[in-house]
C-alpha cells in the first residue's frame, strides 16, 4: 500500500467559489486554527477538514497498527477517517466540525508518539 | 427515456427535419443538473443551456454542423447525431462509445436503446476518436429510419459479461484495512476466522474490529459477509454487534447538559 504519496504540497483553490447550486462558501471571516502547534488559516464555520484540504494537508491521523497516513474520505461523518484530536473536545470528525478561532488540532498516531 | 419524435422540449421534431440535409445533434438530456459541457463544446454556439446552468440544453438545428463534439464531450452520453441524407429509409446515427473492444469500420454490431435492449443490427460506417489516452469513440451506424431516434448505443462485446461476477472473482486485497479505526486487515480477520471464530462478538474480542472510534459503524457489514462466508451461512443470520445508542461518539458532559 502506498505510504503518504501525494499527501504533501499545496492544493490551491480547493475552496469552490460560486458553486452553481450551493453558491458561495459559508462563513467567511478569516481565522487561525492551530495544527500540531502551527498556525493554519481557515474560514470561520467551514469544516476543519476543508481548512486542512485548502492548505494541502491530506493526513488527518496515522493508522493504529501500521501507522499509515489516513485522511478524510467520505466527508459526511461516516467513515471516521478524518478523525483528529481537538483540544478540549477529544477525538472529533473534522469533516463535521466547524472551524472556530483558535482551535487547536492534533494529528493522532504519528510514529514515535501514541 | 422518452424517444418520441414529438419531444418538443428538446426540439427533436426540428432536428428530425434538419437531419434530411446531413448530420445534426439530438439532445436526449432530461437531467436538470448543473452541467453544461455541451454548450462549451459547440463551436457554433448552437447549444444553449439557459437561463441557468441547471436548465436543459436547447439546440438550434439550423446552427448545428453535425461535428459531433458535443456527442463526445457530454459526460452523460446524452447526445447523438442523426443523419437522414440517404433518404431511402435508412438513417445514420452517431453514438458515443467508451466500452472495451476495438470497433472498426465495416463491423456489424447490435444497436441498443437507452435501456440496453437490442433494436436491430447495424453496420459501422465510421469510427472517430475524441480525446487523448482513453478517447471517446464516435461510432456512426446505419439503421432503419424508424428506430433511428431510439438508438442510444451499440453493443460491441459479443459475450455479455456479468459485472457482478467480475467483481466477485477479483482477488481480494488482503492488506486492505477492513476495520479502519483499529487498523485490522482483511488477512488478519480471515486468519482469525480460520482459527474457528464464528460470531461477530468473538471476532471483535479477538481482533479489536468494531471497537474503534466508529464502533463498528463502517466495518460491520463487511465483517458479517466475511463471517458468513467462513461459516457457510447467510449473512443476515450472523447477528450484529450490540447496538447501543448514540450512534456517534458523544462526550459524557454533553449528556449531562453541557453545551457544545
Amino acid at each position: 500500500m502506498k505510504k503518504g504519496k501525494g499527501c504533501e504540497g499545496k492544493a490551491p483553490g480547493m475552496r469552490v467559489r460560486g458553486h452553481p447550486v450551493l453558491g458561495e462558501p459559508p462563513g467567511g471571516r478569516e481565522i487561525t486554527v492551530f495544527l500540531d502547534g502551527k498556525p493554519l488559516p481557515a474560514r470561520e464555520g467551514e469544516p476543519l477538514a476543508a481548512a486542512l484540504f485548502a492548505s494541502g494537508i491530506r493526513v488527518a491521523h496515522y493508522a493504529a497498527e501500521g501507522r499509515e497516513p489516513r485522511g478524510p474520505f467520505c466527508m459526511i461523518g461516516r467513515c471516521t477517517e478524518c478523525r483528529m484530536v481537538l483540544e478540549g473536545k477529544g477525538m472529533v470528525l473534522t469533516c463535521l466540525t466547524p472551524a472556530e478561532e483558535g482551535m487547536r488540532l492534533h494529528t493522532p498516531g504519528r510514529r514515535g508518539k501514541p | 427515456m422518452g424517444s418520441e419524435v414529438t419531444d418538443e422540449t428538446n426540439g427533436w421534431q426540428e432536428a428530425w427535419e434538419a437531419a434530411e440535409n446531413g448530420a445534426v445533434a439530438v439532445m436526449d438530456c432530461h437531467e436538470e443538473i448543473p452541467c453544461n459541457p455541451c454548450q462549451e463544446a459547440c463551436p457554433n454556439g448552437a447549444i444553449r443551456v439557459e437561463p441557468h446552468v441547471c436548465a436543459l440544453p436547447r439546440l438550434d438545428p439550423g446552427a448545428c454542423n453535425g461535428c459531433g463534439r458535443c456527442v463526445a464531450l457530454c459526460p452523460g452520453m446524452a447526445v447523438f447525431l442523426l443523419d437522414r441524407r440517404e433518404r431511402n429509409g435508412f438513417a445514420r446515427v452517431t453514438v458515443p462509445y467508451e466500452m472495451g473492444g476495438k470497433p472498426v469500420e465495416g463491423d456489424v454490431v447490435q444497436v441498443v436503446d437507452g435501456e440496453g435492449k437490442a433494436l436491430t443490427e447495424g453496420k459501422i460506417l465510421k469510427v472517430r476518436a475524441w480525446g487523448g489516452e482513453a478517447p471517446t469513440l464516435l461510432l456512426t451506424v446505419r439503421v432503419p429510419e424508424e428506430v433511428a431516434l431510439k438508438v442510444r448505443g451499440v453493443r460491441y462485446r459479443l459475450i455479455e459479461l456479468d459485472e457482478g461476477l467480475e467483481v466477485e472473482n477479483a482477488p481480494p486485497l488482503l492488506d486492505y484495512p477492513i476495520c479502519r479505526c483499529e487498523d485490522v486487515s482483511l488477512q488478519n480477520v480471515r486468519e482469525t476466522l480460520r482459527s474457528g471464530v464464528r460470531s461477530l462478538l468473538t471476532l471483535r474480542r479477538a481482533t479489536r474490529v468494531g471497537l474503534g472510534y466508529c464502533q463498528g459503524l463502517f466495518c460491520q457489514s463487511s465483517l458479517r459477509e466475511e463471517l458468513a462466508a467462513a461459516a457457510g451461512r447467510e449473512a443476515w443470520k450472523m447477528g450484529s454487534f450490540r447496538v447501543r445508542p448514540p450512534v456517534r461518539p458523544v462526550k459524557l458532559g454533553r449528556l449531562g447538559g453541557e453545551n457544545a
